[in-house]
């Protein structure tokens, strides 16, 4: 036992000590150097507020009572914290950028600044946070009356001690103070209390210290040594199969959920944070903290249990075990421990929900009626300061009643959770206002108070226990005997009473979120607000101000401006949005800059409504808005339209190379042409030659060897010239010169024609020619002596080709749907497969060695009916011999010319 | 510098932002069932319960992944800056 003098007298210097080092931070901001104060090493320690008193005590408690479900508590804050590149990052610039003053303020502000949904937020908050500061004034009560029990520790451990609310009261009131005097003090841009923060670091660190040094002790001045700490552990630390379970999930989910939600958190996590290289810090080092704070709650757990009478408070073990042991010095530290993390808690709670509840509350309503003071500046800024006083002392004597009513049953974990789950309910409107372009104020009201009501019905109001806000007869079987509706075991669902709370809970919460989102239409100032937020990485452009056009008058705008902010501060924000005195109307740039400067200390609903109050006329362009609410739609189109045309790119790149091939092709047929004419034209040159040669040195040749020679001249001279002739002709029908004389004319004459000029030839090889069927009227328009030239060069080719032993060459004429058809087929070798694609092209010949001519005429034939627009093919799938397939387009007789023309 | 040196570290820094995604979705499917129930079993290490071992060490190589990877991202993030701290409101 210590005596109650010397733990009042250390206390006192400790908060001594506190108001030190917030009244030196606080001058030191001041005067503008911040310097260790916004570094990331105090931000973090910061936001270990989040080890309350319930962690610091309330730790052990639930490891010597539920094994390792306390460790879920600090594991969901750590995954948080790890995956800070995720969400956290976002979230902590938003709140950065746009000067958020709270978590209402930011829910508010995110849907169009809908101050309905301010104040539901805050609502909310207040409700759920009295629960949690209820406990840390019984922490607190309960650890003061344990270190001066009068009979020792040991006896203060089993006895069940009603708490001394006296203690209590005075507690609050001191906490009370010293909120109000150093969270209070002015109303600031961003609302960062420097001060305060500087105070809670050194908190942070008292109380890692003292749990660090009672887990020390204990392993090795108690236990002796690392195993023999678990020889005598409970089973639920021994066999822990049943604690990873739903509640195991369920506690990791709200503990991740409420080191986001919880407005202390919010407050120093994102209100106070100044740079990302804070944040990037806390990632790691905040785990570190967490880490630390658990590594020795189970062996102070199991030695509490082991060492200590059975039926002791394991909620109190951190001060037990000292005093039964009269460790006095570490126990007072532990004291100390337990004081700081229940102060720092209650101060920064009280402080974040005061300014939400001035912002969102009271200016609002102070706002309707007109209850502002407005004769002088200075009243203004006193009214919202005594407000924000009014609220802190409102805060923790709520939570003081809490406590009251709740009477002493209770374990500090089950009351944290309760508080836990009331503000989960944020985390779908925040998460789903940060990513989702959809959500709507009116599916965040909904989802909210929705969620808010479940939460009261199955986890607030049963937790007060039988007969104190809901009846006994209600919390067991269900209202009006309604058993499907009993608070426990909703439609029946009858487990985990926290587990049930927080699915019913979340789940309405959530599908009223999105439900609701997609029924409505965000208004013009949600959807402007949802582009700033979601969009907070992307750099914005400068035409961000031109989507709201306001108008008010200067002078009007000054007076809001001197009332909150204070005339200082307002002529430096005039003078620097560069007015002069003569100016009357505001530009939207000034009046958006005055907006943000109230919002950073009013809340972004509540400045808008005071702003809105001067400005004349606003218009916020819908279509420009549309314009930059879809930019990413613009870029989506943007990215395809890019993939279109390089996909278009390839394409046209492929026909070049296909073209390429093509007219590389063409080139090396061009070589070959060549040096197929040359070849051509040297055989016959040659012999020319030589037997000249023979004639002009051999005069005395005998008379008919030089006629011989003669003759084999003159023959040659006449293969050259119709050799020429071919390639002349060749060229004149590929260049399309010159005119051909074209008339009416009956194909049949045209094959009559050439089979009069071949008989020869064919009588020559033996070959029988065999006229099998002519078409009857056929006309066609054209010209009919190189049709003619076309058969005959079909014809002599069927006749030279032909090696079989009884030749026939068969010639055809059809008539079919107006379309003229001639076949000519042999009983020949036929063509074989790999000459059938190229027999068309120039100096292609048979390979047949009694085959003579240039190889031209096939491909001179096939030009002059294309000229004559038909078509010139060999037959598929002929079992013997070759068939070539010759069609022209018919003219009726009776309307004769003009079809043919354009045939 | 040489170009590929640039993709090289653009590449590397992508990585790291990649791994800082992953780091919490991994944390989690390691604390939650099924696979903390591997552990769950009544075995000791050296006089400790395993299931302690366990939850300690996954919970300090998270904190150690999460210590190289902020390292990590101070030089890859900071070519990624939101706008000026005085965007409207």
């Amino acid at each position: 036992m210590l005596p109650a003098d010397l733990v009042v007298f250390v206390c006192l210097c400790y908060v001594a000590i506190l108001f030190a080092v917030a009244f030196a931070g606080d001058q030191r901001a001041r005067h503008g150097a911040s310097g260790w104060l916004s570094s990331p090493l105090v931000y973090t320690l910061s936001i270990s507020i989040y080890c309350t008193s319930w962690t610091f005590f309330g730790a052990v408690g639930s490891a010597a009572r539920s094994g390792f479900e306390f460790a879920a508590i600090y594991l969901g804050p750590t995954i948080v914290f790890a995956g800070w590149w995720i969400f956290l990052r976002k979230l902590v610039t938003v709140g950065r950028v746009y000067h958020t003053t709270s978590i209402a303020d930011l829910i508010s502000a995110r849907f169009g600044k809908d101050p309905a949904l301010g104040a539901l937020a805050t609502v909310i908050a207040v409700i759920a946070a009295a629960p949690y500061i209820a406990l840390q004034l019984k922490a607190l009560t309960a650890s003061y009356q344990v270190i001066t029990f009068h009979q020792g520790a040991i006896a203060a451990a089993s006895t069940q001690l009603a708490p001394d609310f006296t203690v209590a009261f005075w507690v609050a009131a001191g906490l009370c103070i010293f909120a109000i005097v150093f969270g209070v003090r002015n109303i600031d841009v961003n609302e960062r209390h420097h001060g305060v923060i500087a105070a809670i670091a050194v908190e942070a660190v008292v109380k890692l210290i003292a749990l660090l040094v009672i887990g020390v002790w204990v392993v090795f001045a108690v236990q002796g040594s690392t195993a023999a700490m678990f020889a005598n552990a409970p089973v639920s630390l021994t066999h822990p199969e049943t604690t990873f379970g739903m509640r195991w999930l369920t506690l990791c989910f709200l503990a991740g959920a409420a080191v986001i939600c919880l407005p202390r958190q919010f407050q120093v996590t994102v209100v106070e944070n100044s740079s990302e290289n804070q944040i990037r810090t806390a990632s790691w080092l905040f785990p570190l903290y967490l880490f630390l704070i658990c590594l020795f709650v189970i062996p102070i757990a199991v030695a509490g249990l082991n060492n200590l009478p059975s039926g002791s408070d394991p909620d109190l073990f951190v001060l037990t075990l000292p005093l039964s042991r009269d460790q006095n010095t570490i126990a007072l530290l532990a004291f100390l421990g337990g004081f700081s993390s229940a102060t720092s808690m209650v101060i920064v709670s009280s402080i974040a929900l005061s300014t939400m509840i001035s912002n969102h509350l009271i200016m609002p309503i102070a706002l309707r009626f007109s209850l502002v003071p407005v004769a002088s500046p200075q009243g203004t800024r006193s009214f919202i300061l005594g407000a924000r006083r009014a609220s802190i002392v409102f805060i923790v004597f709520l939570g003081f009643l809490y406590f009251k009513l709740s009477g002493d049953s209770d374990a500090l974990a089950a009351i944290g959770l309760i508080s836990f789950c009331g503000v989960a309910q944020f985390l779908p409107s925040l998460v789903g206002g940060l990513y989702w372009r959809r959500a709507t104020h009116g599916g965040a009201r909904a989802g909210l108070a929705a969620g808010f009501l479940i939460w009261a019905y199955t986890l607030f109001l049963p937790s007060f226990g039988g007969d104190v806000l809901l009846p006994a007869s209600v919390i067991n079987e269900g209202p009006w005997g309604l058993s499907w509706l009993r608070p426990q075991a909703l439609f029946g669902l009858d487990f985990d009473p926290l587990v049930h709370a927080v699915f019913w809970s979340m789940f309405v919460n959530i599908a009223l979120f999105i439900g609701v989102s997609i029924l409505s239409e965000p208004t013009p100032l949600a959807r402007f607000q949802s582009r700033l937020f979601i969009d907070v990485f992307r750099r914005q452009a400068e035409d961000t101000p031109s989507v709201m056009r306001r108008t008010a008058r200067v002078v009007d705008l000054r007076r809001i401006a001197d009332r909150i902010l204070g005339p200082a501060e307002a002529v430096d924000l005039f003078r620097r949005g560069g007015m002069g005195d003569h100016t009357l109307v505001a530009s939207d740039e000034l009046i958006s800059q005055v907006e943000q400067r109230l919002a950073a200390s009013v809340g972004a609903s509540t400045a808008r409504s005071l702003v809105s109050s001067v400005v004349t006329s606003e218009t916020i362009s819908v279509e420009e808005l549309k314009r930059l609410a879809d930019e990413t739609e613009q870029i989506r189109v943007y990215s395809a339209e890019l993939e279109r045309k390089s996909r278009q790119i390839e394409q046209a790149a492929a026909e070049l190379a296909a073209a390429n091939e093509k007219l590389r092709a063409i080139d090396v047929q061009k070589d070959e042409f060549l040096s197929q004419v040359s070849h051509e034209l040297r055989t016959p040159m040659a012999s020319v030659r030589s037997f000249s040669d023979i004639l002009l040195t051999t005069p005395d040749l005998e008379p008919d060897k030089r006629d011989r020679f003669l003759r084999i001249i003159q023959n040659e001279s006449i293969r050259l010239t119709r050799l020429l002739d071919d390639i002349l002709d060749l060229n004149q029908i590929e260049n399309g010169s010159p005119e051909w004389e074209m008339s009416l004319f009956d194909p049949e004459q045209a094959i009559d024609q050439a089979m009069e000029s071949c008989e020869a030839l064919a009588r020559a090889g033996g070959v029988t020619l065999i006229r099998s069927a002519r078409a009857r009227k056929a006309l066609v328009y054209g010209n009919r002596d190189k049709l003619a030239q076309v058969f005959i060069n079909l014809i002599s080719n069927a006749i030279k080709y032909n090696t079989s032993r009884d030749p026939t060459v068969t010639i055809a004429g059809v008539l079919r749907k107006g379309t003229y058809e001639a076949r000519v087929s042999d009983n020949g070798p036929g063509i074989p497969e790999s000459e059938r694609s190229r027999i068309f092209t120039k100096f292609a010949r048979g390979p047949m060695p009694r085959q003579v001519g240039a190889g031209l005429g096939l491909a001179i034939s096939r030009q002059i009916v294309e000229r004559l627009g038909g078509t010139l093919s060999l037959a598929e799938g002929k079992a013997t011999g070759a068939e070539f397939v010759l069609t022209l387009q018919t003219v009726s007789s009776t309307r004769a010319q003009p079809a043919a023309e354009s045939a | 510098m040489s170009e590929a040196d640039g993709e090289g570290r653009e590449a590397s820094e992508r990585g790291i932002r990649d791994a800082a995604s992953v780091l919490p979705f991994l944390a989690t499917v390691l604390l939650a069932p099924p696979i903390i129930l591997i552990f769950a079993a009544p075995v000791r290490l050296a006089g400790i319960p395993l299931i302690v071992v366990y939850i300690f060490g996954v919970w300090a190589a998270v904190i150690l992944a999460a210590l190289l990877l902020s390292r990590g991202l101070a030089h890859a993030g900071a070519t990624e800056h939101p706008p000026g701290e005085s965007g409207p409101r």
